[in-house]
């Protein structure tokens, strides 16, 4: 049986070209990961009883504050505006999504620049009103809550996207259901809806805590010490990438611990819609005080997240523009949108192909693998590189064979590394998506595909992409935003002279120049706006 | 067939990304920079209209740089390494990412303190860390020196960024330098206790700080001194107005200074390049260049301050040579954490 089993799987050629892809993504943290056998030396002794503590529980802390924050945001008005009509909610259904366009770490610098004291705000306050605050306008934004609520703002978009393509397919006979037993909504909610969400909202706020571990910007900018600024002190100021690595090991260990238990907590419960007959929601009217209200609550993460940063940007900007946008700009523009654009599709064709064959051809280690080459979006972006160079560099010694003085080929340093690079970087944001999409379609459709004599080729094609619409299009959304924000890997691994408008964004911001900074970074949001804005009407268009 | 035809086409495209980064190219010059500012990259355009040698720039973090000049050993693509931070090339030298230069014009511009004695790096501009303080406030007679920051007088007054930060730990090894690793432990506990406020922001927040009134004197880059007086934020300049700069330790070691330093590159292949880019940095119109748009110090002895930096006034900088400092690095960072100075 066990051979007959193993048999079908050796020769099946979806599982080996799932099993391949997986490994080739998995290899550079795979490499990262090789680091956890050095032995440490009196270096990583000294960090890992100094510093590793404390950065622990700020981790925590971090995560579990920005979990409760971006899960309360992001599922509530999704459910809202998949579940009702209240003035404004078609604007609010594409609006509230846009703070994921802008990187945290301007998020940050933005905010704080509206809190400081030389903001134009506090300005007024202090000259024409006489009003003295003090250092910051109402609370020191330099904080862990700080960073919690900043890191929120920024990243409840992932959970709000991936409920809101979940509810929003969602069967309104389950709900009906509930009603004529005479549930109230927010039983319905609590106790049906949330439930049946599970996956959705997993995959959203697994993303927004993989995106904490990883970053390092705002932590570093709002003096919190996390455990990956603990990466960045063993590498950048004891001059020991070899610790650093070994710190990533056992962040990718905590991670992949943490999805396990998600998991086996999940246990055998099965997420699809079998036995439900599909009718899609009729949206409820909310009268009056109940619809303003709902208005109030969409618009708080909207406007925190993304208005009040965008104008206090826009005002940065009348003041730089002249000075700092040139004719490279268009090239900026031209190099940022068509890498993300190819890299978003790179990564939901592997992630569809890696995740329809999870789900159709049962095998653990496939499974496993899977997970494992999620786990690049938990670490720091540099760390990454890392495990990408070895790897590339490797094979450029042994193309050295085919160059001659004054004639180098080399993978390191061109577009089709970089690609690679964001597809292990973001290979999660598309999986994660997907994976919970499919969650919802019942496997006896699949059965009934195949049984009907369709190839796996087409149940996929006829059966799950169109099913998946929803899911597919939130995933390449997001890593489409996500490739235009990145920042550590297009930094090290970008050919000469090559240039992104996170990079320029970047340049600016890290050398203090905030103002300079902000041209760039409304190109980033307003590049982001763009496709959110078409796929969201291809969704709408269609569902 | 339509199928064969897009594998086709696909592989067509993957190679072609590929030799794209073939470089046939004889005259060029690969730089790994880890400075990112216009002004270099003014010059580099300048540098190419004047020899025809282009230069190929990648920008990135310095430490990131260093590692991949280290994995990429032979087959470094790299001519040539740029740093913000004195320290940073040290240890790549000592990782022997470096190759000596050709000495013969570095030594007539560039004074022995800014660069490696073997010639393996050279300096082409510098920064002081100096005080900033509230002219209201303080009176520059009471400032003296970064020991005597430590004395009692300003408790809860002394703002600085957090010892993540490069200047900070440079600072550090020139003090471990100076004291050993006992007095530098003893210094930093005294900074840590006379701290306004926890570490936090960078150094331009530091000088806020004090315009809020949460401490008296920062110790911040001359650099950010400049863009502060020169900012699109009209509120950003007339804080820094108000602010005095104080040169520290004047009456013995003198004030910190850090470098942005240059060099080659173990197994630059185009080493000739480098050599003429580095001496061009140093030529006095680039060095004009960087002080003037820069508010940087030019390296080159020979060159003039602009008016802003002779307003500031001339000053004795730390004699120690700055290739000394690298061993002081790991002990000063293992200090700062005992000091709790985060």
């Amino acid at each position: 049986m066990l051979s007959l089993q193993m048999h079908r799987q050796l020769t099946n050629p979806w599982i080996w070209g799932a099993m391949f892809a997986a490994l080739i993504i998995a290899l550079p943290l795979l490499v990262v990961f090789s680091n956890i056998l050095i032995p440490g030396d009196d270096t990583w002794m000294h960090i890992l009883k100094n510093l590793i503590p404390t950065y622990v529980i700020n981790t925590l802390i971090l995560m579990a504050g920005v979990a409760l924050l971006t899960f309360i945001m992001g599922v509530s008005t999704a459910w809202l505006v998949s579940m009702y009509s209240f003035p404004g909610r078609k604007f609010f259904s594409w609006a509230l999504i846009m703070p994921i366009a802008l990187p945290a770490y301007i998020s940050g610098f933005t905010w704080a620049g509206i809190l400081d004291y030389t903001s134009p705000v506090y300005v007024f306050l202090r000259n024409h009103l006489g009003v003295d605050t003090g250092q910051y306008l109402f609370f020191n934004i330099h904080s862990i809550p700080g960073a919690i609520i900043i890191l929120s703002l920024a990243l409840y978009p992932y959970v709000f996207l991936i409920s809101r393509a979940y509810f929003s397919r969602q069967s309104s006979t389950l709900f009906e259901v509930a009603a004529s037993l005479g549930k109230k909504q927010s039983q319905i909610f609590f106790g049906v809806a949330l439930p049946l969400a599970r996956p959705a909202i997993v995959a959203g706020v697994s993303l927004a805590l993989m995106e904490v571990l990883n970053d390092y910007g705002l932590a570093r900018y709002f003096g919190v010490d996390t455990f990956t600024t603990g990466i960045f002190t063993a590498w950048f100021a004891f001059s020991h990438p070899q610790s650093a690595l070994k710190l990533s090991a056992y962040l990718m260990i905590f991670v992949l611990a943490l999805i396990i238990l998600e998991r086996t907590q999940r246990g055998k419960m099965r997420y699809d819609m079998l036995g439900a007959a599909y009718r899609p929601i009729k949206r409820t009217t909310l009268d009056n005080p109940k619809g303003v209200l709902a208005l109030i609550l969409c618009m708080i993460p909207f406007l925190l997240g993304f208005l009040i940063p965008l104008i206090m940007l826009s005002y940065w900007s009348s003041l730089t523009l002249v000075d700092v946008v040139d004719y490279r700009f268009t090239e900026l523009l031209f190099n940022s949108f068509l890498l993300a654009a190819i890299a978003s599709l790179v990564v939901t064709a592997f992630a569809l192909f890696i995740a329809f064959t999870v789900r159709s051809f049962p095998s653990r280690f496939v499974r496993f693998l899977s997970r494992i080459s999620t786990l690049g979006y938990a670490l720091p972006g540099a760390v990454v590189a890392i495990g990408i160079l070895i790897p590339f560099l490797w094979i450029d010694g042994m193309l050295t064979f085919f160059s001659s003085p004054g004639f180098r080929i080399a993978l390191t340093g061109t577009w089709f590394a970089l690609i690679f690079a964001y597809l292990v970087r973001f290979m999660a944001v598309g999986y994660n998506s997907i994976d919970s999409g499919m969650e919802r379609i019942s496997p006896s459709l699949d059965e009934a595909s195949r049984s009907l004599g369709l190839s796996n080729m087409k149940t996929l094609g006829k059966i799950n992409i169109p099913l998946l619409r929803g899911a597919l299009i939130s995933a390449s959304l997001l890593v489409f935003i996500d490739v235009l924000k990145e920042l550590p890997l297009t930094l090290i691994l970008r050919p000469f002279n090559f240039d992104t408008l996170a990079i320029r964004a970047f340049e600016f911001a890290s050398d203090e120049r905030v103002a300079e900074a902000a041209p760039a970074a409304m190109i980033i949001i307003i590049t982001g706006m763009v496709p959110v804005f078409l796929l969201n009407r291809l969704m709408a268009g269609k569902s | 067939m339509h199928r064969i035809l897009r594998v086709k086409d696909i592989l067509f495209l993957i190679v072609l990304t590929i030799i794209t980064s073939c470089s046939t190219d004889e005259n060029i010059v690969n730089v790994y920079s880890g400075r990112h500012y216009q002004t270099d990259e003014q010059l580099f355009r300048e540098f190419t209209r004047e020899t025809g040698i282009r230069v190929n720039l990648v920008k990135a973090d310095t430490d990131q740089l260093i590692n991949r000049l280290e994995l990429e050993g032979v087959n470094s693509p790299a001519d040539m390494f740029i740093t913000a931070d004195a320290g940073r090339m040290i240890q790549s030298m000592e990782k022997g990412l470096l190759q000596p230069m050709n000495a013969e014009v570095i030594r007539q511009l560039v004074p022995a303190n800014l660069r490696d004695p073997n010639f393996y790096w050279t300096g082409f501009t510098k920064r002081a860390r100096v005080f900033v303080y509230d002219k209201s406030r303080v009176n520059p007679d009471e400032l003296s020196s970064y020991e005597e920051l430590t004395s009692e007088k300003w408790a809860g007054r002394v703002l600085v960024r957090s010892s993540q930060n490069h200047y900070n730990q440079t600072l550090m090894a020139s003090i471990v330098a100076a004291h050993g690793q006992d007095g530098a432990l003893d210094w930093a506990k005294g900074i840590v206790h006379n701290m306004a406020q926890s570490p936090r922001g960078n150094d331009r927040d530091q000088v806020k700080a004090i315009a809020a009134g949460v401490g008296d004197v920062a110790i911040v880059n001359t650099y950010y001194m400049g863009l502060l007086l020169n900012s699109p934020n009209s509120e950003e300049r007339n804080i820094a107005r108000q602010m005095g700069i104080f040169f520290p330790n004047q009456n013995d070691r003198g004030t910190h200074i850090n470098i942005s330093g240059a060099a080659i590159t173990a197994y630059a292949p185009n080493r000739d390049n480098a050599q003429r880019l580095i001496e061009y940095l140093l030529s006095p119109g680039a060095q004009s260049v960087f002080a003037e748009q820069n508010y940087e110090y030019p390296a080159n002895k020979n060159v003039a301050w602009p008016a802003l930096l002779k307003e500031w006034g001339r000053f004795n900088p730390d004699t120690i040579p700055l290739d000394q400092l690298g061993k002081h690095l790991q002990p000063g960072m293992i200090i700062f954490n005992q000091a709790g100075w985060n």
